[in-house]
């Protein structure tokens, strides 16, 4: 029986075997690539990005201590390659409340509209806070495991949290995302409320 | 893993009701095959730490070959110089202003150079130029000859401080350490300096 762990594949790709290093992104690839997805918003720059992520783990994989797990230091590879990322292009700009068509109001949202709407919502967000709660609430990482990833301590990554989250529901507000109040038998159901002036 | 820990606040309404959409809503692409193409294309995986000792053999053998290209090209210079001396006079050359291209002795392809002397024209007479023993003999002639003379030396010599008496014995005596003997000294050297070289 092989082994599959962590340490043994990083071992065989470093030695160039191709199944072990191939093993590895397929282990791995839903995280980074998501975390790349969320951070750059763009599905095109998340590939790239999420490539180069993985090249570099290998680049310097012989460095990795097998003793401690290897998802928090992808990630950190990963998000300091989203972030380099996001300072080589010009930051998207900020939607605003007019892109809202007035006509389509009081309509429940479909889980893809939800989340094309926070996803806009999380690109307005400030880089590190971005990172945290992409890390906390999209990889489910612990607030130890984001501060380590983020090189951050936690008290610095709650504020970030928090500052992320006050964002985020403001932008939804704004937006006109807020829960149906006519339907209290469907607490998950969100409409798109008319913009108050 | 818990995902909301007791010290983190609870998630507004709007946003704990986008979050599961947001979280579910992803399409993963196959990144292995392009990961594995990039890696093996690129050399970017680092080599492991290097062992000193090749590194050290490895630089001697490029000293001995490097020097083994040398010698014997030193040593084979004088023998062949000859040789491609006669080889570069061989050789087709282009023609500069003031030359002609004659074949030897009816040779089809050896050409040699011959120089033409230039005519004499206003822009080719020019004063003979001077060597620099001739410049070196005039500058000493320019100097005056009784400069650095033994009574000059001897009168300056005795204009310096008498090198038996501290400054604080010049302070005591109400006597400027040194001066005099720099002011003597700078004269010397100013009277050595040539005079001034005249505009031509």
């Amino acid at each position: 029986m092989s082994d599959d762990s962590d340490a043994a594949l990083a071992r065989r790709a470093i030695d160039g075997d191709d199944a072990a290093a191939a093993a590895l992104v397929r282990r791995y690839q839903r995280s980074v690539f998501g975390v790349c997805l969320r951070m750059l918003g763009r599905r095109e720059d998340a590939e790239d990005v999420a490539q180069e992520a993985f090249l570099r783990l290998f680049k310097h994989l012989h460095r990795w201590d097998a003793s401690r797990p290897l998802r928090p230091w992808l990630m950190t590879i990963t998000v300091n390659r989203c972030r380099t990322a996001l300072s080589r292009r010009a930051r998207k700009q900020p939607l605003l409340p007019g892109d809202l068509d007035p006509t389509d109001t009081s309509v429940p949202l479909t889980d893809a509209a939800l989340a094309e709407e926070l996803q806009r919502a999380v690109d307005g967000l400030r880089d590190d806070h971005r990172a945290a709660f992409v890390l906390f609430h999209y990889e489910e990482m612990s607030l130890q495991e984001v501060g380590e990833a983020l090189e951050r301590p936690d008290g610095t990554i709650k504020t970030w949290l928090h500052r992320a989250r006050k964002q985020l529901s403001e932008t939804l507000s704004r937006r006109g995302i807020q829960p149906d109040q006519r339907r209290s038998d469907s607490p998950r159901s969100l409409t798109r409320e008319p913009i108050r002036a | 893993m818990p995902n909301s820990p007791p010290e983190i606040e609870p998630l507004p309404e709007s946003l704990r009701l986008t979050l599961p959409a947001w979280r579910a809503d992803l399409d993963v692409p196959d990144l292995a095959p392009g990961v594995v193409r990039r890696l093996r294309s690129t050399p970017t995986v680092e080599p492991p730490p290097r062992n000193w000792a090749h590194v050290g053999w490895a630089t001697l053998a490029a000293g001995l070959l490097i020097a083994s290209s040398f010698v014997p090209n030193a040593f084979r210079q004088g023998v062949d110089q000859d040789a491609e001396s006669a080889i570069v006079e061989a050789q087709p050359i282009s023609a500069p202003s003031g030359t002609n291209l004659q074949p030897l002795d009816g040779s089809e392809t050896t050409v040699v150079r011959v120089e033409t002397p230039p005519e004499d024209t206003d822009e080719n007479i020019r004063e003979p130029r001077a060597f620099p023993a001739d410049r070196l003999t005039l500058r000493e002639n320019l100097l005056p000859k009784d400069l650095f003379s033994a009574d000059r030396l001897a009168g300056a010599w005795a204009a310096l401080p008498d090198p038996n008496r501290t400054w604080r014995d010049e302070v005591r005596d109400g006597v400027q350490p040194f001066r005099d003997g720099a002011q003597t000294v700078a004269t010397l050297f100013a009277e050595a300096l040539p005079p001034a070289r005249r505009p031509y």
